[in-house]
This record gives C-alpha cells, structure tokens and sequence, in this order.
C-alpha cells in the first residue's frame, strides 16, 4: 500500500515543487546539481551534455510514456519495447524542442508517432486475463474482482482495435486527461477534428464491446 | 430541428457545452440516447487502468534507455547547438565571411598584374573571369587547389582550423563547399558588388 501510494505520488508532482534528491549523486560521484522541478532547466542541462540531466528526465516522464505505449498495444512487454524507442529518440532530437512547445507535449507527440508507426494497423496481443497483477484489490468480493478484470480486458481490447487516430484521442483523453486543445497539438489535428475523433472512438468502442458480448 | 453535432455531443457529455445548445436534449430524443451511450461507454473506458507493472520495470527501463543513449553520439555534440552558442554563431558568421573575402582576395593576390577592367573595378573583372570559368564548363574550378601556399588563403586556414567543423555546421551556415558555392552563385551583378565591398575593406585596412 505504501509503495502504491509513493508512485501516485511521484505521478503528480508538479512543476513549481522544489523537488531535491538527498544524496543524490551522478554516476562520478558528484551531487547531480539539477533543479528536478523545471523541464526547461531539465532540457538545457541534456543540451550541455548531462546525462544525469537526461536520466532525471525519463525519470520523471517514464510512468506517462509508458502508460501511453501500454494504452496502444495492451501488452507490458510491447509497451517497454515502444518507451525504449521514444525516449532515444527523444535524445536524439532534443535539440529540435527549443521554444517550439512544452517538453510533455513534446513527448506525447514523439510517443503517439512511435506508437502509431509501430503499431500500424496491426492488432497487438493484449495481456491474459488470467494475470493475477490484473486483480483488484479494492473489491471484498472476489467474483466482482474477477468480473472487472475482465471488463477491463475487454475494454482494453478493444481499444487497440480503434483506428489510429481515434484510439490516439480516446487514450490521450480517456487516460491522461490532456485537454483537447493539448490532444489537437500532440496529433497535429483541429480542437473540431480531435472533438469528432473522440467522438467516433467512443461509437466504435461501443460497437466492439457489444460485439464481444 | 437541428442535432448536436459530435462535437457538440462530447462538450455536452463533458459538462461544457452552452445551456442554450444543451437545452436541444430535452426536446430530442435521438440526441439524448447518443449522449446517454457515450456516457455509458466512457464511464466503462474510465474503470479501465493500465495495469501496474513490476516495479523492477521502471529502472530496468531506465537502464535500457541509458545503454542505448549511449550508443548514439551525446547531445551537445556534432549537429547539437549547445547552450551559449551566441559567439560560436557569432564566429561562424565571421568564418564564412572570411573564406569568402579570401576566395576573392586569392584572386587578386594571384593576379597582382591584372589590369582593372572597364570602370577600374579588379575584382569584378576577376570575379567576371570567373563567372566565365563557370558557363559552358562540366565540373566546377577547383579554387582552393589553386591556391597554395597564397598568404590571404593561409589566414583563412589558420581561422578555419581554430573552429570545429562541427560548430559550424550546428550553426546551419556552412555545408561541405558551401563557401565556394556561395561565391559560384553568385549572379554577376551580385559579384560586382561583392567585389566593390571587399576591395573596400581590404583598402581600408591597408590590403
């Protein structure tokens, strides 16, 4: 319950916390020297050449990419593959983010375009029922636990049944309540289009869950 | 009566759309149960979560991320434009002004006989000449060949080597040849007056 509740912590942390690592130390031995609690010093510090700058960064950006990945494929093992990719090709086009956009919108449009681009029109395995991590430890009641994990599965699968697009906005939205406007810059989309795009998700998720059932 | 649009149904199912288009719902029954279903069907995404992973994932990721950063040339390098880079852009600038002042002024060193061309202007002629060396040939002059041991072009050498290749490539100015084709491009108008202003500077700085 604890470390549960430290990760939701770590997840809602915000830009203006003065947040520190005590004791913290780079890989020499030397205090990082890094203000956690801005993404733009974060960016400057990759650009001089910090790899302990770079490694703070996925560490505070790791949980969402990963979230995102999972969101696209359904699976942990595709889901580690796809952040791999996004992060490295975030260091490899950090230089390019200047100005243009916040860092996290940044990130959710490297890992929309790695995922879609990965993921195609392919439909990826999702992850077994049966997996105990799945169970719910809310419900008392062990027949009502089974029931949701698997309605979830099924949620789950037929999210990644979704176009791309539109499984792209229900994910965004649905899971990491990016505004329409944020979705619209990720996806490159109007407010309008990104509207009618959640709008035919949710139609078409219904259609697939009925057709399960 | 006209529906709600998607849009509008999203807004309404999101508590945003205006009272007075919300209203319509009351009277229509169609858009009511398209609002009712996305509600129903949303509220059911919502129960969905991302299942919590093993907690060696996250450094294990991490790991995985820094092994194969490393592999890739470190930000800050070659192509990066690294913080303060003003002066590195700065000397850039000056560089390529350079090389290109010394294609020209190793032109006129070369030819110290050459007599001016109409209107008293060398380095237009020699800039003309060539102009001339361009038209009708296949390959480009090779200038720099032809230069040698002149001493405007040893000055341009003993700059250019002060400057990483790198930091000026970063800056976006100067590509391999990049120099030499700006001058080549040049129109012929656009070199009379290159010239006019070099053999200006180099007058003024007792050249």
């Amino acid at each position: 319950m604890l470390s549960r509740a430290v990760r939701a912590w770590a997840g809602t942390v915000q830009p203006e916390w003065k947040v520190t690592v005590a004791g913290a130390a780079s890989k020499t031995g030397a205090p990082l020297g890094v203000d956690l609690s801005d993404d733009e010093d974060l960016v400057q510090a990759c650009l001089a050449g910090s790899q302990d700058a770079f490694d703070v960064l996925v560490q505070r950006h790791r949980r969402a990419i990963y979230r995102l990945c999972y969101g696209f494929v359904g699976n942990h093992e595709d889901a580690s593959d796809l952040s791999q990719d996004v992060f490295l090709r975030v260091h490899r086009g950090l230089r390019r983010l200047k100005g243009k956009s916040s860092l996290s919108t940044w990130l959710y449009r490297i890992g929309v375009n790695v995922c879609l681009s990965r993921v195609g029109s392919k439909v990826p395995p999702t992850e077994p029922i049966q997996d105990d991590r799945h169970i719910d430890p809310r419900s008392d009641d062990p027949a009502e636990r089974v029931l949701r994990v698997e309605r979830a599965a099924r949620v789950r699968a037929a999210i990644v049944r979704l176009p791309e697009r539109q499984r792209a906005t229900l994910i965004l939205r649905m899971y990491h309540e990016l505004s329409h406007q944020e979705i619209a810059s990720i996806l490159g989309n109007s407010v309008g289009a990104v509207k009618a795009n959640f709008f035919h998700a949710l139609g078409n998720l219904k259609r697939l869950l009925e057709a399960r059932d | 009566m006209k529906h709600l649009t998607p849009a509008q149904l999203v807004d309404l199912i999101e508590g945003v759309l205006p009272a007075e288009r919300a209203a319509h719902v009351g009277a229509c029954a169609r858009c009511r149960q398209q609002a009712d279903e996305l509600r129903a069907v949303m509220c059911e995404a919502r129960e969905v979560d991302v299942p919590e992973p093993s907690p060696l994932i996250w450094d294990h990721l991490s790991q995985r991320v820094r092994d194969a950063c490393g592999a890739e040339p470190e930000v800050g390098s070659s192509g990066w434009v690294p913080s303060g880079s003003l002066s590195r852009l700065a000397l850039a600038v000056t560089t390529v002004t350079v090389i290109v002042a010394v294609i020209v002024g190793g032109i006129l060193v070369r030819s110290p006989t050459e007599e001016a061309a109409p209107g008293g202007d060398s380095v237009a002629a020699l800039l003309a000449k060539l102009d001339l060396g361009l038209d009708g040939g296949d390959t480009e002059p090779d200038l720099f060949e032809s230069f040698g041991e002149e001493p405007a072009w040893t000055l341009v050498m003993t700059v250019a080597q002060e400057m990483e290749w790198d930091d000026t490539d970063a800056a976006a100015l100067v590509g391999p040849g990049a120099s030499d084709r700006a001058v080549l491009e040049l129109s012929p108008d656009a070199r009379r007056e290159l010239g006019r202003l070099l053999e200006a500077e180099l007058a003024g700085e007792g050249g």
